[in-house]
């Protein structure tokens, strides 16, 4: 089954598809008057003014199909008549033949159309009448102007005319061809004046496109009334004006071009191109002309019109580009006013459709209707302004867009080429060179000589869109004022944000002209470059000036110093060298001074320094408590100072051991410090010699008593929970171990206050003060004595010095201690020392003097010396 | 046994003290390693006395012989789980500090003597110091009353009070630092206030250096006294070891 070829894809599509698979176009071109599709085709409802084209009258029934294909494409074979391509091709004469034969049906139908011309418009019925006169080319073939679209095909001369090939030449085209001829001259004049270029695809002349719509709009002379015609309207397209004067018959009444005329040709390709029907010769053909062949892909002859240089377009686009330079036509009376106003004169169309709109506005006033009977539509859109008035094109047959091989008009299939079709057949025979340019709009390609300058003052430019060029500026709208619109406010906190000062807040913007180009940088040669100076590029100072820090001169002295010492940190420090080793000589000479001065008298047994006689105050005191103590209580010592310690306070403590021990006290000992007891130990033993002391008897040591300060507390609250073994038990008469509590020295005593008293011997202050806090609540008015370091007593005595005193008796110091034995009459240790003690102290004493003198009098040296400038960094 | 003790008392104990004695002295010289051997040697007998002390006379009467005399039923005598379980418990979650993983452990009883201790010294520093120093600092300023102690009385002691009241007051103030600077930095300019201010701080560190003055001849006069003993001490071992006349 032969595939449909799309006219708008040239695509291959399934016989009996409505539509291009691909681009969705129509197949079968609608005809005025042909029935309309079927409603199961699911095609959309048809507009009015397609129905309108489309009397019911027109329909014809199926069977008849192809009687009423013929008739509405008779404007297409008058069309195609003049084309002697399309006569010559196997299409042609394939229609030709179909078409006499509705020759004879022909006066029949002039009945229906004229008829029918009555009720629409005179174009219309024109057309219609001029479709029902002929018959379009057979369905399914393609017409000589096509075949230049096909594969190349050795040209050949335009074969003669052939007045009546079998009568398939339609008269429509025959009539075309007739007016091609007779304008292919002046065509040809227009298009070098034109200097269009165009690719052959939009060469209208080439591809025969224009030669078979000449006779869309033309009447021939006394074929149809004048008024029977559509008037040609100034705004028709110009592709659809006559290539000459009385080139083409026009189109009758209800005949649409082949490319609209679906039906009748449709119904003729979808039978397929018949391989015997040859197409009938119109216009050219019909009249004995040589066809035109016109291949588009095929090289032109040489010699050939195709052969020209396809540096011009010689068609509507020089027609276009010819009418921009003529002055536009005057508008003929009979156009309506329903365009809007238009601001500059439309383009008038010369040719066949100025001809055409003259007639009628000499006879009547119809209706401008677009070619395709598109009914007002050209005029309300306003298209039908933007045709220029143009000269006629060269009468051309008329073709349909289609790209298809063309064949010579002299070629027939042979016998051997029997099964191709005829459309085929008609694509490989070279197409016959136009005689005339054919008509095309400008393409929009320029071709040599032609500048991108169009004036589009030559344009009939529909009204809607003059309206949208007369629309005022932006300058002007901004300059006009516009009361009833409010400025705009900002809010405020949007009006704060708005940077002032800082850049421009509007930039200017130059015509284009006087921009500069912009010279580096990726935008180089450009136009309209934002600047980038002096905003961006070049640092600019800002106008507002920056806050100023207040510094005050201690900041500025203490950055300076964070300086220096930054600085200093860098800075690379010599290497001291190292020198010998000092020797410590003052050291040595003050030790030695020391020695000497505590061995002279020792090693010399010197008694250079007299005893004291003045007592300290509170040695009167403690004396008087010593002696005021209960005999039947025993003592408690606690000997809280460390063996270091043990050469002065053993030296202090003495006297009060011997005044305790020459009154018989009984002794106990106790320490927080774990060498206390060895200590008490050695003392008491060591003291109590004299006074026959014994360990368990007279005296008894209760231990370690481990805890510090808590230990304290406890021992003051319950003494016999505190201790719980003694120290250097000794075995009692009994052969046990009189030790701690044990011993009877302690029996009855259950606190601290069942002592006669307490006797603290400490090196430190803080023990003292523990003992003081801690054991004072709880002994209850018994005495607490401290015997302390010559350095400690400073710390305690306010607690001694109090009115409510928390110690009762204070003892401390060598001089207190030689006191104490002078008091006991017995010298001892205490008194051994003086004389050493006093030289050492003397030497002491002469040594701070000395260091004294030595430290005023370097401070006065450099208070004296003049002080350096201090250097500024 | 008793000639041990007196061979050790009269002759190796003397010895080795004066020894020792010499050694540190010669710290004298500089440091020297026979100092370090002595200090060496102190630290340790003292830890290793102290050590000893505190098992004999803390752990086993207090802790292990109760336990050993008590039993598994005496034990479960609250009274027994009160004095004996529970600080038992606690001086061996002690002990465990010195394992490093376990150390976790000891912090309660760490916590526990550290929080009992802080008690004990802040009441005690209260009750016994604060007030009855802070009382006796306000003292009667009656020439007619005599202190106690020292005997003093009239305008003796009326002039050793204020003395102490204004030596304490000064003390006080010179540890208050009253001077203010401006934002900027700059010190203010000194007002009559901050000048009565910078008077009792001044005086206040006259008395504060008195005070650190007697501490220091008392130390100095206690050293010496100790040299005194020491030199004694040495002149007295090595006049016994030597043959006398």
């Amino acid at each position: 089954m032969a595939d449909l070829r799309c006219p708008m894809c040239s695509k291959p599509n399934p016989e009996g598809a409505e539509e291009c698979a691909f681009c969705g176009a129509r197949l079968k071109p609608v005809l005025a008057g042909s029935p309309p599709p079927p409603a199961d085709q699911g095609l959309p409802p048809m507009p009015d003014w397609l129905s309108r084209l489309r009397a019911p009258e027109d329909e014809p029934p199926a069977p008849e199909q192809p009687s009423a294909t013929e008739g509405e494409g008779d404007w297409l074979a008058r069309l195609r008549s003049t084309d002697p391509q399309w006569s010559s091709s196997e299409w042609g004469q394939e229609a030709a033949a179909p078409s006499a034969a509705a020759a004879s049906s022909a006066p029949e139908e002039p009945a229906r159309p004229s008829a029918r011309a009555e009720e629409g418009p005179d174009w219309l019925t024109r057309l219609r009448e001029a479709s029902s006169e002929e018959t379009g080319p057979p369905e399914g073939e393609v017409p000589s102007w096509l075949a230049e679209a096909g594969p190349p095909a050795p040209t050949a001369a335009p074969a003669p005319a052939v007045p009546d090939s079998g009568g398939n030449v339609p008269d429509w085209l025959t009539r075309v061809r007739a007016k091609r001829e007779e304008e292919a001259g002046d065509e040809q004049a227009e298009a070098d004046a034109a200097d269009v270029l165009l690719p052959d695809v939009f060469n209208l002349e080439k591809t025969g496109w224009h030669s078979g719509l000449t006779g869309l709009l033309v009447e021939p002379a006394g074929e149809h009334p004048p008024d029977s015609l559509p008037t040609a309207a100034p705004s028709a397209p110009v592709w659809l004006e006559p290539e000459g004067p009385g080139d083409e018959p026009p189109l009758r009444t209800g005949e649409l071009p082949g490319m609209l005329a679906g039906k009748p040709s449709d119904a003729k390709r979808e039978s397929g191109p018949p391989a015997a029907e040859p197409p009938r010769p119109t216009g050219r053909l019909a009249e004995g002309k040589p066809a035109r062949t016109t291949d588009r892909l095929a090289p032109p002859a040489p010699g050939s019109e195709q052969a020209k240089p396809p540096a011009r377009s010689t068609g509507r686009l020089s027609r276009l580009a010819a009418a921009a330079k003529q002055p536009p036509a005057p508008p003929p009376a009979a156009v309506p006013p329903a365009t809007p106003p238009e601001a500059e004169p439309p383009a008038r169309s010369t040719g066949r459709l100025a001809r055409l709109a003259d007639a009628a506005a000499e006879s009547a006033a119809p209706p401008p209707t677009p070619p395709f009977g598109f009914g007002g539509l050209e005029e309300e859109t306003g298209l039908s302004s933007l045709i220029p008035a143009a000269e006629e094109p060269p009468s051309q047959p008329t073709r349909p867009p289609v790209v298809l091989p063309t064949t010579t008009e002299t070629e027939k299939p042979a016998d051997a080429e029997a099964g191709k079709s005829d459309w085929l057949k008609e694509l490989e025979r070279p197409t016959p060179e136009p005689q005339a340019p054919l008509p095309h709009a400008p393409a929009l390609v320029l071709q040599e000589g032609e500048s991108a300058d169009f004036d589009l003052g030559s344009v009939d430019v529909p009204d809607w869109l003059t309206d949208a060029g007369a629309m005022p500026s932006e300058a002007a709208i901004a300059s006009d004022a516009r009361p009833d619109l409010a400025p705009a406010t900002l809010p405020t906190w949007l009006e704060a944000m708005r940077p002032v000062g800082t850049f421009r807040s509007v930039v200017e913007i130059l015509p284009e002209d006087e921009q500069a180009v912009e010279s580096a940088g990726p935008l180089a040669g450009l136009r309209g470059v934002l600047m980038a100076e002096p905003i961006v590029a070049l640092p600019r100072i800002t106008g507002v000036g920056s806050t100023r820090l207040s510094i005050s001169e201690r900041q500025v002295t203490q950055a300076d110093l964070l300086q220096k010492l930054v600085q200093d940190e860098l800075r690379e420090l010599p290497t001291v060298a190292r020198g010998r080793a000092r020797l410590p000589l003052l050291r040595w000479a003050i030790g030695g001074l020391l020695l000497l001065a505590v061995a002279l008298p020792i090693l010399l047994r010197l008694s250079v320094f007299a005893l004291p006689t003045v007592e300290p105050i509170e040695l009167g005191h403690l004396v008087d408590l010593v002696a005021g103590l209960p005999a039947d209580r025993a003592v408690l010592l606690v000997f809280d100072y460390e063996p270091a310690n043990a050469g002065e306070l053993e030296v202090v403590v003495g006297p009060l051991l011997e005044d305790l021990m020459s009154k018989g006290y009984a002794l106990a000992t106790v320490s927080t410090r774990p060498t206390g007891p060895p200590l008490a130990e050695r003392l008491v033993r060591q003291r109590g010699a004299a006074y026959d002391y014994q360990n368990g008897e007279d005296y008894v040591h209760l231990g370690y008593l481990s805890g510090g300060v808590p230990a304290i507390q406890l021992f003051a609250a319950d003494p016999r929970a505190a201790v719980l073994s003694g120290f250097a038990a000794s075995v009692d008469s009994n052969g046990g171990l009189a030790a701690g509590w044990n011993s009877p020295l302690l029996e009855g005593v259950q606190s601290l206050s069942d002592f006669g008293t307490v006797a603290v011997i400490t090196a430190g202050t803080e023990t003292a003060r523990a003992w003081i806090e801690q054991a004072s609540p709880w002994l209850a008015g018994r005495p607490l004595v401290m015997v302390l370091s010559a350095g400690v007593e400073p710390m305690i005595r306010p607690y001694y010095e109090a009115l409510t005193p928390q110690v009762n008796g204070l003892l401390s110091g060598e001089p207190a201690a030689v006191a104490y034995e002078l008091r006991n009459g017995k010298a001892g240790p205490a008194v051994a020392r003086w004389n050493p003690f006093s030289l050492g102290i003397l030497v002491v004493e002469i040594l701070l003097a000395c260091g004294g003198v030595y430290g005023i009098g370097a401070w006065l040296v450099q208070a004296l010396r003049p002080r350096p400038k201090a250097k500024r960094p | 046994m008793s000639e041990i003790t007196t061979l050790v008392d009269a002759l190796i104990g003397p010895i080795v003290a004066a020894l020792l004695t010499m050694m540190v002295l010669s710290y004298l010289i500089g440091d020297n390693p026979l100092f370090r051997i002595a200090s060496h040697l102190f630290v340790g007998v003292a830890a290793g006395y102290a050590g000893a002390l505190a098992v004999r006379s803390v752990l086993w009467p207090g802790l292990i012989q109760p336990v050993l005399q008590a039993g598994i039923g005496g034990l479960m005598n609250p009274a027994a789980v009160l004095t004996l379980l529970v600080p038992a418990f606690l001086a061996f979650l002690l002990v465990l500090k010195v394992v490093p993983g376990a150390s976790r452990l000891g912090t309660f009883s760490t916590a526990f003597l550290v929080g009992v201790g802080a008690a004990v010294v802040v009441g005690g520093a209260i009750t016994g110091t604060l007030i009855p120093q802070s009382l006796a600092a306000m003292d009667t300023l009656n020439p007619a009353v005599a202190s106690p102690q020292t005997g003093e009385i009239g305008l003796e002691r009326v002039v050793n009070v204020i003395i102490v009241l204004v030596g304490t007051i000064s003390t006080l103030a010179y540890f208050r630092f009253t001077l203010r600077r401006r934002p900027a930095g700059e010190a203010r300019p000194a007002g009559p206030i901050s000048l009565l201010g910078k008077g009792l701080s001044a005086l206040g560190r006259s008395f504060i250096a008195l005070a650190f003055g007697v501490m220091y001849a008392g130390a100095m006069s206690a050293t010496l006294l100790i040299l005194t003993q020491r030199i004694q001490f040495l002149w007295d071992t090595l006049t016994g070891l030597l043959p006398g006349p």
